[in-house]
């Protein structure tokens, strides 16, 4: 296990250097002008593009750029954006927001994706199951931002619930864009439940479970859904990643003031150092996701831990 | 166990001449899917008393495992579906019991093994976990206690280490070892019958030796009846008393194991034993039995034998054959039975060699 | 093995992936999931390339005094903030879609054939760097890769968004790509050629490309209309396709200016969009059905 764990971390590491690499590239180095890539189009004065070039250590090679903005990302000193405002104070104020919803989502999208998923997997065939399938399609086919535009409209339209969270520190003004945050994700929890699910009640451990006499709750409640759950989990470890990096469209939408919606107002007003270093951050929870992910998949699936 | 074990055997010992154990009688099985029914099972009778050991032999596809099922109550219903007949566990019909009642003799009192223990057995739980599941759940036993009897099961099946290995996977242990493991597990419960559905089919050829002893010798010590199923019929000459010979889902044959390999009383057993390799024949050319076995959605008219039978003669095509009784037990559902058993009539190619 | 009985199995392979694909499509002609998306997606090919023949109006001349009209035989789908006939900028809407969609596919299907068919092929230190570089760029959630590489680009047209796109969305392309090469690798008839000392890009080209090419186009289809699903939600943000080009996604971001008014400036083009995502995810659903009727 250990091994396994310290292999799975290695190459994370690498991951995670690649990738923030690759970021940064994109952000500054694929451009051709890096000021221009920071700060926009707007004209700027001589004193803040010196500072800029200072800040971002432009006048030094690409690597030595890179280095220094990993060790800021690292030692959690996000430096200031072209307003001269401190990031991390945004980062920070923006954060619990993003945290409280896309988790919020995720448990929405955990015990809805798994319940339906069962269901449908052991009815196989019945009217659910293919009730199931449609709509997961649909909800599949329909981009979140449609989704969430749609219901924030009728939503406002009707007055149905709230629709603009800023000034509304409740939780239960979150649900709605939890709801739609999760959507996609508990469209593919459910397929891949039920997919999952089917399967397992095919395997030959179901009918020893059966001749052991068990009664048909535990078998499907014990020994199919401790199998059928490894994939979904895998999955769902992942989700909780690119649930925090898919909030940008539901902050928006819903003005929900957390990271996406800090990354959103970056990019209307071509903030280059506030985007490149939220990106870098939720890169980092992702592939950080992703790691627990394949720890927790050693744990789950015992074939995997000794090998 | 040994313990628990002693008067066991002598009631195996007593009842060897009294009541049957389990009695399946007519039993109709047919499978309904998309491409026409299968009629798996068409008429399978067999009796079991307490120790014995039948076994039940056939080609893959004749329904010894459908069988099995059936007995078990584990069907895959649909599409499988028991149409006709009666599985009487001491005297009691099975087929008419609540499904809380059936339960509560499957794998308690009548217990299964299966070929491939290493899809059988669940592999995200550890093998003492899945030999203590029943005495936990069932039997009310305290962890500590299942821990210690699956412990006793594992000695018992000569898993070496057994305490330490309790802890482990299927995954992690041999193929054979994962047989012994499903064979403690169905001990478990000290069932009465134990249905062993190719126990060593997947195995090598050493390993199916040592797992065949190991059975011989659990039925001897805890007097367990044993329905050996198999396909090869080099294996059971050893450990069974009667075999019951299979073919498109009825027994053609059912003997005592001497009887059935001295005079086979079918052509299709008479096949089996042929393609037995031998010490003896180097040389010889095997014989195999030719063509398929039949398509049981369009099951021969007649002997269902005769497509393939090489005592086939016109009557064969056009009548069912009696099931004939040969006396001392023994059973032949062949036209020609009475007089294939005595010699009297020989295989029609065997002058050619 | 001789050459003579190369060529019969080789022969043989390829009537097996012929009768592979008479199968398929003879199950495809049977399933109406596949011919509802495929008529969709014809229709709106179409309508990206000719949009002429779907409207006279013209989708920029807006009166600003026809503004959120309803439905009405003039506007079938009424007309939107600026006074702009909604259903016209729908229709030339379409072609920025398809034109992000379709090249972006081709971008990727390039990349990912290339790749994979290496990695698969070769094997080794060459597979390992794929890997690790694969690693690296599924580490960036598609969407946020997209969000960076656009933000500073500022050219007004698709290629920057399908420039994008093809950067980031290759990877499990690549993935299917390689181990339907390994697959095809290990088939007898690819041995005897390899032992006969074939060229590897001969093999490759008469052999492996094929066998691998079903689960690649069912994956590329369905990549498809998840491209078009992240062109129009970075339009959506102001980020996607940059300039005058009419985009559905640009379209639905300004009709939210004013919510409460008006609901059919949001939900046309809305429905437009989802309705083109599903014919593609249908289409590659359907593919992939017929091509492998396990999955049923
Ligand atoms: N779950 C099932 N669905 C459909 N047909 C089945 C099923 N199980 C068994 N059968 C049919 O029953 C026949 C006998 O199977 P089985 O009892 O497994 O044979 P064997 O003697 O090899 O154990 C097979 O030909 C198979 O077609
Ligand atoms: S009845 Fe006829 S066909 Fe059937 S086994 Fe006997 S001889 Fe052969
Ligand atoms: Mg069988």
């Amino acid at each position: 296990m250990a091994r396994y764990i310290v292999r799975r971390v290695l190459q994370m590491v690498l991951a995670f250097f690649g990738t923030t690499l690759l970021v940064y590239w994109l952000m500054f180095a694929a451009s051709g002008d890096p000021i221009a890539a920071l700060a926009g189009e707007r004209p700027l004065s001589e004193s803040t593009r010196a500072a800029l070039i200072q800040e971002f250590h432009l006048d030094q090679p690409f690597l030595v750029q890179y280095a220094y903005y990993m060790k800021g990302l690292l030692t959690l000193d996000l430096g200031v954006n072209t307003s001269g405002r401190e990031i991390g104070e945004l980062v920070a104020s923006a954060w619990p927001w993003t945290l409280r919803l896309a988790l919020l989502a995720f448990v929405f999208v955990v015990v809805a994706g798994i319940a339906l998923g069962v269901i449908a997997g052991t009815r196989r065939g019945g009217a659910f199951d293919n009730t199931t399938l449609v709509l997961t399609l649909v909800v599949i086919s329909i981009p979140v931002f449609v989704i969430g535009q749609v219901l924030a409209l009728v939503g406002a339209r009707y007055d149905l619930f709230p629709t603009n969270v800023v000034g509304d520190d409740s939780l239960a003004a979150l649900i709605v864009p939890a709801l739609v945050l999760g959507s996609l994700s508990l469209a593919t929890t459910v397929r891949l439940a039920r997919t999952s699910v089917t399967e397992n009640l095919r395997a030959d451990y179901v009918r020893t479970a059966r001749a052991k006499g068990l009664i048909h709750r535990r078998i499907v409640g014990v020994h199919v859904l401790r199998n059928s759950l490894i994939p979904v989990i895998t999955f769902l470890g992942v989700e909780l990643g690119s649930l925090m990096g898919g909030a940008i469209v539901t902050e928006k939408i819903f003005n929900v003031p957390g990271i996406g919606f800090q990354l959103y107002k970056a990019i209307s007003i071509e903030d280059g150092p506030t985007v490149v270093t939220i990106v870098s951050l939720l890169v980092i929870v992702y592939l950080v996701m992703n790691l627990i992910v394949d720890v927790l998949y050693g744990v789950l699936d015992p074939r995997i831990r000794y090998e | 166990m040994g313990r628990h074990s002693a008067p066991e055997a002598d009631d195996a010992a007593a009842a060897q001449t009294g009541e049957p154990l389990l009695q399946v009688d007519d039993l109709h099985v047919e499978f309904r899917t998309g491409d026409g029914v299968a009629h798996v099972i068409n008429g399978v009778s067999f009796d079991l008393r307490a120790g014995e050991t039948l076994a039940v032999l056939g080609e893959s596809g004749s329904g010894k495992s459908v069988t099995a099922q059936a007995v078990m109550g584990i069907l895959d219903t649909p599409p499988g579906h028991v149409t006709r007949g009666a599985i009487r566990f001491h005297g009691e019909d099975m087929l008419r019991m609540s499904g809380t009642r059936r339960r509560q003799i499957r794998g308690k009192r009548i217990a299964m093994i299966f070929q491939d223990a290493l899809s059988a057995l669940n592999p995200v739980f550890t093998v003492g976990w899945q030999i203590t599941e029943t005495l936990r759940k069932r039997e009310g036993m305290s962890k500590k206690d299942a821990d210690e009897r699956a412990v006793e099961l594992m000695d018992l099946v000569r898993i070496p280490a057994a305490r330490d290995r309790l802890k482990s996977f299927p995954h992690q242990f041999s193929g054979g070892m994962r047989q012994r493991v499903m064979i403690a597990m169905s001990l478990a419960e000290r069932p009465e019958i134990i249905i062993a559905d190719e126990p060593t089919t997947a195995l090598d050829v050493t390993v199916q030796a040592q797992i065949m002893d190991l059975l011989g010798d659990l039925r001897r010590e805890l007097g367990t009846a044993l329905i050996l199923i198999t396909h090869d019929m080099g294996v059971v000459a050893d450990v069974a008393d009667r075999i019951a010979v299979m073919y498109a889902g009825r027994i053609v044959e059912h003997a005592d194991v001497h009887s059935l390999y001295r005079n086979p009383a079918h052509p299709y057993t008479i096949g089996l034993l042929d393609s037995i390799p031998r010490l003896d024949d180097k040389g010889k050319r095997l014989r195999t039995i030719p063509g398929l076995p039949p398509n049981l959605t369009a099951i021969p008219s007649g002997c269902p034998f005769h497509p393939r039978c090489p005592f086939a003669q016109d009557i064969c095509v056009t009548r069912v054959p009696p099931n004939m009784d040969l006396g001392g037990g023994r059973r032949s559902e062949c036209h020609f039975a009475d007089r294939i058993v005595t010699g009297e009539l020989t295989r029609p190619d065997q002058e050619d060699e | 093995m001789s050459e003579a009985a190369i060529a019969e199995a080789a022969a043989e392979a390829g009537a097996n992936t012929r009768s592979l694909a008479a199968d398929a499509w003879r199950d495809l002609r049977r399933n109406p999931v596949f011919w509802v998306s495929a008529v969709i997606i014809a229709l709106l090919v179409t309508m990206a390339v000719v949009p002429r023949l779907f409207t006279s109006t013209d989708p920029h001349s807006c009166r600003l005094r026809d503004s959120l009209l309803p439905p009405s035989g003039e506007h079938w789908f009424g007309t939107n903030l600026q006074g702009c006939d909604i259903y016209a900028r729908i229709v030339y809407g379409s072609r920025a879609s398809l034109e992000v969609g379709f090249l972006s596919v081709a971008f990727v299907a390039v990349i990912a054939v290339i790749l994979g068919m290496i990695a698969g092929y070769y094997g080794g230190w060459s597979d390992a760097l794929i890997a690790r570089v694969t690693d690296i760029v599924l580490g960036i959630p598609l969407l946020l890769g997209a969000i960076v590489i656009l933000s500073s680009i500022e050219l007004p047209s698709v290629w920057p968004v399908v420039l994008a796109l093809g950067l980031l969305g290759w990877t499990t392309a690549t993935r299917i790509v390689r181990s339907s090469v390994i697959s095809a690798k290990q088939q007898d008839y690819v041995q005897a050629a390899r032992m006969l000392g074939a060229n590897n890009r001969r093999i490759m080209g008469r052999h492996i490309a094929p066998n691998a090419m079903a689960p690649v186009i069912v994956i590329l289809t369905i990549t498809l209309g998840q491209f078009i699903a992240v062109e129009a939600t970075l339009s959506f943000l102001g980020i996607g396709v940059k300039g005058n080009t009419i985009t559905w996604g640009k379209d639905i971001a300004a009709a939210t200016a004013r919510v409460t008014t008006s609901l059919g400036p949001v939900l046309f083009p809305s429905a437009f969009l989802a309705l083109t995502v599903l014919a593609f995810i249908m289409l590659g659903d359907a593919v992939r059905e017929a091509f492998d009727p396990k999955l049923r």
